[in-house]
């Protein structure tokens, strides 16, 4: 495609598309006629112009970022370049985002520039040594920066083929639920839905890949229908699980569900026409959607406010990826061909993200993968901090493993884009060093006063904070809707710890390190601080708060004779001390009690009470133990007094025995009596597999404001604060009174 | 003017009270006034759903016998439907009526038009039930044929009788439409979910898609004389009446 057809494509997608809440003054303004007018300029129809456009555009870049600066040319650059970016950010246009995205790339490389080049110390002493992790830290950063723009600057946002009327053309599909020790009752739900797909019965076949070999889900399978399948060994985990499944499994298709992602009935229907379309197709992944929250959402009480740590990648990365035909397999709600998976050799066991490892080899072999952004499924999230972080430690370790074990950036096999979707996938786990960097760089000029950026305060000033406005607001630009700014630092910030040592373990020796399972559909019966997770926290919070300290004495009265650079690093700590706090927000572990969780969901319903009488209602809210309905009137039953519910797909309706559990008059809480397996079957049916359950989900959330996430932030560090205080508090207060009562015994 | 009559092949439907609380519906849709209502069952019930214990005419028998014109026996409810009741008529007085139907077969749809219903939008005729004479005549003038059915084993068979009749029917008279609608669901009932689909499998789209739900308000609402909706407008029986009028009218503008 030509530049000019790709850029008007663009300008148009994104005028119809966009949902942003912005007014029409900034759909049809200054900087969006201007645009218009450069793309549809008559001078790229003359031979060469693209050719000639691009080379004097990589001049002048060169030269915007190598051109040295004196403090006050560099201060105006910056005054006129921000200014020009933080005012056409608020017009809508592709070719207004590509705009930012490359005056970031400007002035983010042109810092890196800078650094390189001028701020290094010229003789090796402790300086140097502190400034030398500083600039591979800040390296690492840009070139995620990059890679990242360059990964996700075309989301794909594919949409579903439709299938043949003939459904003799129809592909036969074979369901893999693995599992290894999750309780039936988490995996029940989603054998239901999976037997309940739309697709040819005689075409559809589901299979339970029991690795813990357990009498009650064999006798489970038969009740239901479906076949148990368990192997003498446990090697390589749910790879070895489902790589054992395939010889005796003949379906053209396999569709793979973690035991507690339940499937819509319309996931075969949305994802299947993609096979018969494209020849090569290898892989069809769609969303991974919890209806629990995450422990960021549950701890700092964010449940469905802004979008989760997964829709980032969900929403964007995937979409974006797919654009250059390197979709990763994610595990579970994919579909795979069989014929393609054996050609790899099955799911790949070489290392703990097999997931990625299939996909990675199956673009080698030059298949393409697709990437479908409509959510299919459901499932729970991780119930604690720890689980989600040993969930992390496991993805950071595979990815690392990879990068070890089978290369994507140097093998063979694949495309320049997909070498760079794949190395920015790996190198992003890689945070954990440059993250501990940047917590505590501020400190050695605190603590040794070492000058770990070779440069006056107001330089540093004049080339860093351009360099993070730049890149805040291009990537506020990109990742608004999936991701608020700074929450990144808050995830990462949270997780640097854990999965610093698995990757780094994993790059010298990818053989060291066991895989663990992610538990899932438990409880956290109590409130508690997770000390053991918080424990590196503390100690870097402990330094920060040290260096706060020392840096507020030298700022007047001790050794203040640089305070440009101490007030520079102070305003650092301080920064560092935001995301610390907010990091021990996530750890104070809030209860859990509930084992049904409580699935928002409006849904057509019917109350029916014994003496005949009904009433029509929605429901608000439901589980597997029962639903809550919004009534439009007061209607009179009390806790205690059987009745029906009917809740409604279309022409269908699915009825329920219940018990009324509460009444207020406005909401009837209501518990199912005894449920049967095929009550059961109804209540998923009515539920969980409902083809329009999800639909609402991704980018549901506003564009954010980048002042607006910084907000945020400083709010949960806030909480942060005061719930580590209050903790403090009590620890003292106990230590005390038990000092006192051993006085007292003396 | 569109013309509904409301059929059946069985007693015990619930047709009167289907025809009534649909035309309530309907008032609410398109107007107060712009619906009117037939009965031409000698039961004589229809006019009790709309508030009318007392006999204020002779009702549309008695007029027709005695050769007069419908206009006075014409009861404006209020809940926006117009009421022609049958009337409270003597055996003699039945008879001669119904020769009077065998000897004019358009004398009803001839009535219609004098009566002044003609500026209505819907006019909803609620007939007894199995094949009659006042079946007959309203199948002569209606646009539309409603079915009430129970979703039940007596009511499945008796749809192949029906369909027969319709054939008939439409031979005759090929502009006439036919729609089904499930009366009296319970959607516990394993055979009636079962009777359902299966009638929807066969008729497709000639099955008004929502069911009208078993409803106690329904029986107590014509104890208190009124229409579901006005009696219980959160029940499920008069929203899902609502459903139902609405799309009876997309069916017939099509």
């Amino acid at each position: 495609m030509r530049i000019r057809e790709s850029l008007s494509g663009l300008r148009e997608r994104y005028r119809w598309s966009s949902k942003s809440n912005l007014n029409a003054q900034y759909r049809y303004g200054l900087p969006n006629r201007l645009g218009d007018k450069f793309i549809d300029a008559e001078i790229w129809s003359l031979p060469g112009m693209v050719l000639l456009v691009a080379v004097i555009g990589a001049l002048l870049s060169i030269f915007l970022i190598s051109v040295p600066f004196t403090l006050h040319e560099q201060f105006f650059f910056s005054l006129v370049f921000g200014g020009l970016a933080l005012y056409i950010r608020r017009y809508v246009g592709t070719l207004i985002t590509l705009i930012l995205i490359f005056m970031s790339l400007i002035v983010s490389t042109r810092y890196i520039y800078w650094r390189l080049t001028e701020t290094f110390s010229a003789t090796f002493d402790f300086d140097l040594l502190f400034g030398a992790g500083l600039i591979i830290a800040e390296l690492y950063a840009w070139l995620v920066l990059v890679i990242g723009f360059f990964q996700t600057i075309w989301p794909l946002k594919r949409k579903p083929v439709p299938l043949p009327e003939d459904t003799t053309l129809w592909p036969s599909v074979d369901i893999f639920i693995p599992s290894y020790n999750e309780p039936l009752s988490v995996v029940r739900p989603t054998v239901i839905a999976a037997m309940a797909l739309d697709w040819p019965r005689d075409k559809l076949k589901v299979y339970i890949l029991d690795d813990g070999r357990r009498d009650e889900f064999r006798e489970f399978s038969e009740s239901v229908g479906v076949t148990h399948v368990v192997r003498s060994n446990n090697f390589h985990a749910k790879a070895g699980n489902i790589n054992a499944a395939l010889p005796n499994t003949h379906g053209e298709l396999i569709a793979i569900f973690d035991c507690d992602h339940i499937p819509t009935r319309s996931f075969l229907q949305m994802t299947v026409g993609w096979f018969l379309k494209e020849k090569q197709l290898a892989m069809v992944q769609t969303p991974h959607h919890f209806i629990s929250p995450d422990p960021f959402e549950r701890n700092l009480d964010k449940f469905r406010m802004m979008p989760n740590e997964g829709e980032l990648f969900y929403g964007l990365v995937q979409d974006g990826n797919d654009m250059w035909n390197a979709t990763f397999f994610c595990g579970s709600c994919a579909l795979i061909r069989r014929d393609r998976l054996l050609e790899v050799g099955g799911i790949a066991v070489e290392t703990v993200t097999e997931d990625a490892h299939t996909a990675l080899k199956l673009h080698r072999l030059g298949y393409t993968t697709a990437y479908l952004g409509i959510v299919q499924a459901a499932g729970l999230a991780t119930e604690s901090l720890s689980a989600h972080v040993g969930q992390r430690i496991r993805w950071a370790r595979g990815m690392a493993q990879i990068f070890r074990v089978d290369n994507p950036v140097l093998g063979r096999g694949l495309t320049l884009p997909q070498r760079l979707c794949y190395a920015n996938a790996m190198m992003h786990f890689f945070y954990g060093i440059p993250r501990i960097i940047f917590l505590t760089a501020p400190l050695s000029y605190m603590f040794f006063q070492a000058h770990v950026i070779q440069a006056s305060a107001d330089l540093i000033a004049v080339y860093a904070l351009p360099h993070l406005i730049h890149a805040n607001v291009a990537n506020s630009r990109i990742q608004g809707k999936y991701r608020h700014t700074f929450w990144a630092e808050v995830y990462e910030t949270a997780l640097a710890w854990y999965i610093l040592l698995p990757t780094t373990v994993a790059v010298i020796n990818p053989k060291l390190g066991k895989f663990n399972v992610t538990a899932k559909g438990g409880m956290v019966e109590r409130e508690y601080f997770d000390w053991q997770i918080a424990v590196p926290y503390l100690t870097i919070l402990g330094l920060n708060l040290l260096g706060l300290g020392i840096g507020i004495i030298r700022l007047f009265w001790w050794n203040a004779d640089e305070w440009g650079t101490v007030l520079l690093n102070l305003l650092w700590t301080i920064y560092n001390l935001m995301l610390l706090f907010a990091t021990l927000a996530v750890a104070f572990e809030t209860k859990q009690i509930r084992r049904h969780w409580r699935v928002n969901m409006k849904l057509p319903a019917m109350v029916r009470l014994q003496n005949g009488r009904t009433m029509s209602c929605n429901t608000e809210d439901f589980s597997e133990g029962g639903f809550a309905l919004r009534l439009p009137a007061h209607l009179a039953v009390e806790a205690g007094e059987h009745l029906h519910i009917s809740i409604f797909r279309g022409d269908r309706e699915f009825s329920f025995p219940s018990v009324v559990a509460y009444n207020n008059g406005h909401v009837l809480r209501i518990k199912f009596d005894d449920m049967h397996m095929e009550d059961y079957q109804m209540l998923v049916a009515a539920t969980f597999s409902r083809g329009d359950a999800w639909q609402e989900w991704l980018g549901e959330h506003k564009t954010d404001h980048p002042l607006t996430g910084l907000k945020e932030v400083f709010q949960i560090s806030i909480t942060g604060f005061t719930r580590f205080n209050s903790l403090l508090g009590e620890y003292i207060k106990k230590y005390y009174s038990s000092i006192k009562a051993r006085r007292e015994q003396a | 003017m569109i013309v509904i009559a409301v059929i059946s092949m069985k007693g015990g439907v619930g047709k009167t009270s289907a025809t009534a609380n649909i035309a309530a519906s309907l008032a609410k849709l398109l107007g107060n006034g712009a619906v009117g209502v037939i009965d031409l069952d000698p039961q004589n019930s229809l006019h009790l759903h709309f508030g009318q214990s007392f006999q204020v005419g002779g009702g549309l028998a008695a007029a027709s016998v005695m050769d007069t014109d419908w206009a006075d026996e014409i009861y404006c409810s209020e809940y926006g439907v117009d009421c022609v009741p049958y009337g409270d008529v003597t055996e003699q007085e039945r008879e001669a009526f119904e020769e009077l139907l065998e000897t004019q077969p358009e004398f009803i749809g001839k009535q219609l038009y004098a009566s002044g219903f003609a500026q209505k939008r819907v006019v909803l005729i609620d007939t007894p039930p199995g094949p009659s004479v006042y079946l007959r005549q309203a199948s002569q003038c209606a646009d539309v044929a409603l079915v009430v059915l129970l979703a039940d084993g007596g009511s499945y068979a008796t749809i192949p009788a029906m369909e027969t009749w319709l054939e008939e029917m439409h031979i005759k008279r090929p502009e006439l439409k036919s729609m089904y609608v499930f009366n009296q669901v319970d959607g516990m009932n394993a055979l009636g979910q079962d009777v359902i689909e299966v009638v929807r499998l066969h008729l497709t789209s000639r099955v008004v898609r929502s069911v009208i739900h078993v409803d106690e308000s329904v029986a107590e609402a014509l104890a208190f004389q009124k229409p579901v909706a006005a009696y219980a407008p959160h029940s499920q029986a008069s929203h899902d009446i609502d459903h139902v009028a609405k799309q009876l009218m997309q069916y017939v503008v099509q």
